[in-house]
């Protein structure tokens, strides 16, 4: 019941963090005033459920959702109040957000248990610098996505499209791609110290792999091609894509025993 | 003369391409079950010289000295996984409580052509016993095994592995009964040995498993458990609890024997010992293990430093831009 309500709660404060993002001039700021307090709810959430069933929010579909949501958040907060141009950012990734809450109030909320081998330090490096990874994603996909949208509205490169920005998308694209870089050899130190194995290609590693390496593909490419700029937006969006479905599909979809399951 | 190919080789279109080549490949095995194609090792091998070639001719790329570190340390584990693979080992081991590991008898999973099998039958440990804590429903919990290297008893379990000379043991969830039985032939002669049943209690309703005997008769045996394992509550799975009757089945005829009891077949006589269990490890070999997870942290702390130094130098951008004069403050 207390999970149901935070769960919703959470859901509200991005919603009107969305909408507040929506209106140009000083209500923007009110944007991140309600993701503050939206990733409050979301850790109060974390902490509840961690007492509940007695473990960190690592298994089930919903503990993974609601862990993301609340350091998207948190992400989304340093981003924003570091650079001032990833408000603009907000509308599109803010969206995202709001919809992976709404999904999450609708998951199965039971509990599962947590495998003996989960217990390593690597774990938390590996999930931590996952999450940091999708923080910094959904912000480019907000950028990103927020040019397309202006291009394809107007039929022409978009004013908001400043040097400052497309440096920005790409600063925060490559710093995504370090994080997912450590993400990934953290990962491996924990999956050898629990499976006895670093890498497997099962199909969470595999869809993680290639999404680092769409990401190196889009780094490259705006370097030796030149790529046009929406080219270049919908690459990011592609990634965003692929980085969505490793963390909230794949591993659901999937029986293969990342989970830990054996 | 070689310049214009080196050039070429170091070209950034073709990394993009064989990036892609790459991603097609490991999407293609992943649908196929084997990301092993020749499509992807020919991209990988294409990948190295590509860099190695860039590092050369791209002095950008040497003077950004973080890219540098990543790109060079990338090319250093491409050819580390190569060599990895010619010298690692990984394969099974089922391991019955109060004997020692017996290289001979691991399952390869897979080898390479440079593994020294010699290594792994040299190794030794003994196993001692083992506990596996369930919750209701079959909940598998913590698992402790104590086994015993060089002397020194060790505990291991499931987030701690047994190292031992070079070779890793890690607990896998397979562990089950082993039946200890003798075969006594009529010149007085006899030889004790283990069949091991199926996994337990994954597969609790079949703990039965044919054996040969010496004479050439087909046996099944089979262990009748004093108790069911409950399904309502938690419970511990204990080596030194192992127990239970053998049931041997030839032609269609069961007979029922006790620790200790005979049974006489043609050619000789079968004498059941007893239970024990038998617990399953993976056994891993990579000694340049260790060297490639050294090389990518150094890599990934060259993209950490070039992206402090590419943000670093935005900031002081705009501490230039602030103060309009260009003196710092």
């Amino acid at each position: 019941m207390l999970e149901s309500a935070l769960c919703w709660s959470g859901a509200g404060c991005y919603g009107a963090a969305w909408l507040a993002s929506l209106r140009d001039g000083p209500r923007a700021g009110l944007a991140l005033w309600f993701t503050a307090i939206a990733a409050l709810v979301y850790a109060s959430l974390v902490a509840v459920r961690w007492l509940a069933v007695g473990h960190g929010p690592f298994l089930t579909l919903f503990e993974v959702q609601i862990s993301n949501l609340c350091t998207l958040g948190v992400v989304a907060l340093v981003v924003a109040t570091r650079v001032t141009e990833a408000r603009a950012a907000l509308r599109i990734a803010l969206l995202a957000v709001v919809l992976l809450a709404l999904w999450s109030t609708q998951v199965s909320k039971a509990p599962a248990p947590l495998p003996a081998s989960f217990g390593n330090p690597w774990l938390w490096a590996h999930v931590g610098f996952g999450k940091i990874f999708l923080g910094l994603c959904t912000i480019a996909l907000g950028w990103a996505g927020g040019l397309l949208w202006d291009l394809r509205a107007r039929q022409r490169m978009p004013a908001a499209c400043s040097e400052a920005v497309e440096r920005h998308l790409w600063q925060t694209m490559t710093l995504a791609f370090l994080c997912h870089g450590a993400m990934l050899v953290a990962g491996a130190v924990w999956a050898n110290d629990t499976w006895g194995r670093w890498w497997a290609w099962d199909p969470l590693e595999t869809s993680a792999f290639l999404t680092w390496l769409v990401m190196a593909v889009a780094l490259h490419l705006r370097l030796a091609w030149s790529i046009p700029r929406p080219l270049g937006w919908c690459l990011v969006v592609a990634v965003f894509g692929l980085a969505f479905l490793t963390f909230f599909g794949m591993p659901f979809l999937s029986l293969a025993p990342h989970k830990g399951l054996g | 003369m070689f310049e214009p190919a080196l050039r070429r080789l170091a070209s950034l279109k073709l990394t993009a391409a064989l990036l892609i080549a790459f991603g097609g490949g490991v999407l293609a095995g992943a649908f196929e079950g084997d990301t092993r194609s020749w499509w992807c090792e020919a991209s990988l091998a294409g990948l190295v010289p590509n860099l190695l070639a860039a590092l050369a001719v791209n002095p950008r790329l040497r003077r950004q000295r973080g890219l540098l570190v990543f790109h060079a340390g990338l090319a250093a584990l491409l050819v580390l996984a190569v060599v990895s693979r010619m010298t690692r080992f990984q394969g099974q081991a089922e391991v019955i409580t109060g004997e020692a590991f017996d290289g001979s008898a691991v399952t390869v999973v897979e080898e390479g052509a440079w593994h020294r099998r010699a290594a792994l039958a040299a190794l030794g440990f003994e196993q001692h016993g083992f506990r596996v804590e369930y919750g209701p429903h079959l909940a598998r919990g913590r698992t402790h095994s104590e086994v015993l290297v060089a002397g020194k008893a060790l505990d291991i379990d499931d987030t701690h592995a047994l190292d031992t000379q070079g070779y890793r043991f890690v607990l896998t969830p397979n562990k089950g009964y082993a039946l200890i039985v003798s075969w006594l032939d009529e010149r007085g002669g006899a030889v004790t040995g283990a069949v091991n049943l199926p996994s337990f209690p994954l597969r609790d309703w079949n703990q039965r498993n044919e054996w040969r005997t010496p004479a050439g008769e087909v046996l099944e045996l089979a262990l009748a458990l004093p108790r069911r394992v409950p399904d309502d509550r938690a419970w511990v799975l204990d080596s030194a609890a192992a127990g239970g009757d053998l049931v041997v089945t030839v032609a269609g005829a069961a007979t029922t024997l006790r620790p200790g009891a005979t049974l006489t077949l043609s050619g000789g006589r079968l004498r059941f010992e007893g239970v024990r269990m038998w617990l399953g490890y993976r056994v891993r070999h990579e000694p340049l293990l260790p060297w490639m997870f050294a090389i990518a942290t150094l890599a990934l702390a060259g993209l950490g430093a070039h992206c402090w130094q590419k943000l670093g130098v935005r900031e002081r951008a705009r501490g230039f831009a602030r103060d309009g004069s260009g003196a710092r403050a």
